[in-house]
């Protein structure tokens, strides 16, 4: 018998053709078919799809490789659930073990470890590359709604496994995350309008006691292990659902060419997906290798690092406690941000632009949400490299044992000038690209209008300066020059030229609707260069209910 | 064709992409195993067998038959071991040390006593009465070592140097550096006293205790007492070197200013160096505070900050391990059950019957000589504070009546005048001793100073 016949044999046999559908294989276009329609793992690709829907460089394999992340992480997790007990006294010499005793556990935790930071990076991206090709349009608006909610149990079963190795990295950034959960308006002790104390508010339920302890441990074990990854499961199913009945938005219909070339699935899309599987796990057995997961001191919460920093994805927000007050920074915006993101979908009612990258077909949505990215980006990159001991401003190269005076005083913008402010700011923002008719030449006057400003900012620091120092002791500097026509040249041209340009049209509601998340997003870079360039600590201040930006 | 075109027709195609991806995570995966297989401890258990298996030969082959018959069941035993990780649980101290995977002669289980021919590190089982005296099965080895007992690796055990030659070597050999992140490295050389006091909290009488007990007589001679508390007695200027000082965790220390003087490097921020450099340098190097204010937070109302109190004593190398060694030693272990520990009686002070030599003898107990001199001939320096010099008691106390002196002492002055009214407060003041000298120590203390007091012309 030559292996033909053999191989003839076993997949003819009753066992065989018990387990797997279909008979000996035969490459035609039938049995490439039947391979996806007939496995359950494969089934929720459609069988043929448009050859141009293959590109690498549509969907860069992002949404695959989140799922592909998931599905290693509780893989490696599993591994090291086997050697770890979530408590106090044996959690982080388990670790140690992991690293020290167990066999590949060391690397199982820095796999774990980094295949935790990318599957963040990646679920980001996959939302950008969702934004960017438009697919969030009807009829895919609920799965774009799904995508955020996953997008956000990503983060929280990243943040949950921050707890874990119980060192001092661990319970100082779930310390500083809890502590968010207590300015939480009405539930939280110490927000606005609490109606709780320490020991019955939003930060106890989440940590089970008042501090980080052995509830707390044992919590975001159970939630990290079970919670979180049963309520991804569940969500991931919709969205793969969904996927599969709204339709893949790759390579719309070309309209001219009604039945264009379609290929098979298998083997054409399948092997790319292969493909950016199995290159990222390369890169990140290389990356467990090669860099080791950080495992500091073992918890102490009698000694306090300073700084005490938050995981990267949320150094965002620890930095916006700089400018805002905790409850706004720490529940208020990172709600509007999600409320925001799941809206977008029944915001944007411009049908062009579904399926492909194209910034001309839609400019504002596109210039938008890439800002709001930027600003989020750099916020994080802010609290990652540019803040050090006491939160203090401390460049990449600046050594942290450094001794560096502390920043300087800030002051209050007195509530009805910063009242006025502010109405100025969202009532021209909201008004003044809606009340000019007809189109503003967009070079002309982005010129002009940049040209204006830098004018009466150089004009300011000579005329004003001696005005300025005389009342805040302080002269100005070309620094602050620098500020102040980055701010209004950034309202200008976002707030006023690209709105008036292309929105000014739509229906009120979904105008009015864009441009306060608008103006949101540009005050929110304001606000740091008021701070960092003009020590303003408060623009609108209510103590009464905590009410300060 | 193009170059592009043979690059992404011929050689990125999608089947080779798919082989190279999958034998570069193949091989990468294999490299894990490989990375895993060959651990750092185990050339050293290979090494420990090839030296057993040699030395039993050779007795084998000097022996008689007899000997040859009980040997070789052992040699049979040596050669069929299989490397592993070996182990001390010494749970009633809360510590695993597996020190033992690579010092295998310290195995008290597989080599009870403690006694091997082999001379060198890691091999060798130095047998001696400390360690006879703490079977190490119920000790094991980091709590008088310290280092991390948990780690197999050399760097991770936490292996400190005792000599810039041997720190030289394992840089070489193993790329050595002070780990990162555990706070209690090995004690290296004579510093191993310092673990004692951990239980026996009396300095027993040892021959290396001599280090920690020379520590002890220094501090004393200098009159240290005076500023700093040791588990609560003491002046009330400065920490308490045992409550606070012994126990400080790396990250609390302020290691800035002597990392920028090039004293130490980054890398080598230890609680034990952080001790060493403030008998080794000037404190008010490695304390510099802030004089001048620069780094207060509102700049037109500065806040300056003195410099460290302490005053640079020149001690010797001898006289900085001693020291450090005595400081370390102040080290309470909270883990450390109260059976194993042996509480120190307090020492009896010796009788005195000349009040000009018991008054001398106070003048030292309570630290005074730390700020007035040995002689209360010199004040030492204060930053800022009237004169900048704390008052040469040999030309001031005569000046005082019996009365005033008594008083002066009882109640103390804090805070002192400043020299330079904008800047900091001196950060040395006399304390008051009204609870601490009383009665007839007080009465000969007064005596001492008046009796060594330049005598003042009568007007």
């Amino acid at each position: 018998m030559n292996i033909e016949e053999i191989k003839k044999k076993v997949v003819d046999s009753q066992i065989w053709r018990s387990m797997f559908r279909g008979g000996v294989w035969h490459n035609t276009p039938r049995d490439r078919a039947q391979h996806i329609i007939g496995n359950v793992w494969l089934h929720l690709h459609p069988a043929k799809l448009r050859k141009r829907a293959v590109d690498w460089t549509y969907t860069w394999g992002l949404g695959g490789l989140s799922f592909g992340l998931f599905f290693v992480l509780t893989v490696s997790g599993i591994l090291l659930m086997f050697y770890y007990r979530p408590t106090v006294d044996l959690a982080y010499q388990d670790i140690k073990d992991l690293q020290f005793v167990v066999t590949t556990g060391q690397f199982w935790r820095n796999f774990h470890r980094w295949a935790a930071q990318l599957m963040v990076l990646i679920v980001i991206f996959h939302m950008i590359r969702v934004f960017l090709t438009g697919s969030y349009k009807s009829p895919r608006e609920f799965n774009w709604v799904v995508g955020v909610i996953l997008l956000l149990l990503t983060l929280l079963l990243s943040f949950s496994g921050y707890l874990l190795p119980w060192d001092q990295i661990a319970i100082w950034a779930i310390t500083v995350g809890s502590n968010m959960a207590s300015s939480t308006p009405v539930l939280g002790a110490e927000g606005p309008f609490t109606i709780m104390n320490l020991k019955n508010d939003a930060r106890f339920m989440l940590l089970g006691g008042t501090y980080v302890g052995e509830a707390a441990l044992l919590r975001f074990y159970v939630l990290h292990c079970i919670a979180f990854p049963f309520f991804a499961g569940v969500f991931m199913i919709v969205h793969f659902w969904r996927i599969r009945k709204d339709g893949f938005s790759a390579a719309p219909m070309d309209l001219k060419d009604k039945n264009e070339d379609k290929v098979d699935v298998w083997p054409n899309l399948v092997v790319r997906e292969y493909m950016m599987a199995i290159l990222v796990t390369a890169g990140l057995i290389a990356l467990s290798i090669w860099v080791q997961a950080p495992l500091e001191e073992i918890a102490d919460l009698n000694v306090t690092p300073n700084p005490a920093k938050a995981p990267w994805y949320f150094l965002g927000l620890q930095e916006l406690l700089v400018y805002f007050d905790p409850w706004i920074a720490g529940v208020l915006l990172p709600n509007i941000i999600v409320v925001g993101l799941m809206a977008i979908p029944y915001v944007d009612d411009n049908p062009a632009g579904v399926g492909f990258y194209s910034i001309k077909e839609r400019p504002f949505a596109n210039t938008f949400f890439i800002f709001g990215c930027v600003v989020w980006f750099v916020l994080i990159a802010i609290g990652t490299y540019f803040r050090g001991p006491n939160w203090g401003w401390y460049w990449p190269w600046e050594d942290w044992l450094l001794h560096k005076p502390p920043p300087l005083p800030t002051w209050s913008i007195p509530n009805l000038i910063g009242l006025l402010l502010m109405g100025a700011y969202f009532g021209g923002g909201i008004v003044v690209p809606r009340i000019i008719k007809s189109e503003i030449p967009f070079k002309k006057a982005l010129w002009g209008g940049l040209g204006a400003i830098t004018l009466a900012a150089v004009a300011f620091k000579f005329v004003g300066s001696g005005l300025i120092e005389k009342w805040s002791g302080f002269p100005m500097e070309w620094g602050q020059v620098i500020w102040i026509i980055f701010s209004l040249g950034l309202y200008y041209i976002l707030g006023i030229l690209v709105p008036q340009k292309y929105i000014r049209t739509i229906a009120w509601p979904r105008y009015a609707i864009s441009m306060v998340f608008l103006l949101m997003t540009i005050g929110v870079f304001l606000k740091i260069g008021l701070r960092l360039g003009f020590n303003v600590k408060y623009i609108f201040s209510l103590n009464q209910f905590g009410f300060n930006i | 064709m193009n170059f592009k075109d043979i690059f992404f027709k011929k050689i990125a195609t999608l089947r080779n992409l798919f082989y190279l991806g999958n034998f570069l995570a193949l091989g990468l995966f294999l490299l894990v195993l490989y990375q895993d297989h060959f651990r750092e401890w185990k050339p050293y258990q290979r090494k420990y067998k090839e030296k057993q298996v040699e030395e039993l030969k050779n007795r084998i082959a000097a022996g008689d038959e007899k000997v040859k018959e009980a040997l070789s069941e052992e040699l049979n035993s040596v050669k069929k071991r299989a490397p592993e990780i070996k182990q001390i649980l010494a749970g009633d101290l809360h510590r695993v040390d597996r020190c033992i995977t690579c010092h295998q002669g310290m195995d008290s289980l597989a080599n009870p006593a403690l006694i091997n021919d082999f001379a060198d590190h890691p091999f060798a089982a130095p047998k001696n009465a400390i360690h006879a005296a703490h079977p190490f099965e119920k000790y094991g080895c980091t709590v008088c070592h310290d280092g991390q007992g948990l780690a197999t690796t050399f760097n991770d055990a936490a292996h400190m140097p005792t000599s810039p030659e041997q720190k030289a070597d394992w840089k070489k050999k193993h790329d050595w550096e002070v780990i990162e992140y555990w706070e209690e490295p090995m004690k290296a050389g004579p510093m191993i006293y310092a673990s004692c006091s951990k239980c026996h909290e009396a300095h027993p009488n040892v021959p290396g205790m001599k280090i920690v007990k020379e520590g002890k007589q220094i501090f004393f001679d200098n009159g240290c007492i005076g500023c700093h508390q040791v588990n609560g007695d003491g002046g009330p200027i400065s920490v308490d070197l045992a409550v606070e000082t012994a126990i400080k965790p790396v990250t609390r220390i302020d290691f800035g200013p002597a990392v920028m003087a090039g004293l130490i490097t980054k890398r080598e921020r230890t609680l034990e160096n952080w001790i060493r450099l403030h008998f080794s340098t000037n404190p008010t190097v490695i304390v510099p505070g802030d004089p001048q204010g620069h780094l207060s937070a509102d700049p037109k109302n500065p806040q300056p900050v003195p410099p460290s109190a302490m005053p640079y004593f020149g001690f010797n190398d001898r006289e900085t391990e001693a020291l450090t060694a005595y400081m370390m030693s102040l080290k309470e272990e909270k883990e450390i059950p109260y059976s194993y520990r042996v509480t120190a009686l307090k020492e009896a002070e010796p009788k005195i019957d000349n009040p000009v030599k018991h008054g001398r003898y106070v003048f030292q107990k309570y630290g005074c000589v730390s700020c007035h001199g040995k002689d209360a001939e010199a004040g030492i320096p204060v930053f800022n504070r009237q004169g900048l010099r704390v008052p040469d008691l040999v030309k001031t106390a005569g000046t005082f009546t019996r009365e005033e002196l008594v008083k002066k002492i009882q109640i103390g002055v804090n805070p002192e005048e400043k020299e330079d009214p904008a800047g900091p407060t001196p950060p040395l003041y006399m304390p008051p001793f009204k609870d601490k000298i009383k009665g007839r120590e007080m009465e000969n203390l007064v005596t001492y100073l008046l009796s060594i007091a330049e005598k003042q012309e009568d007007w």
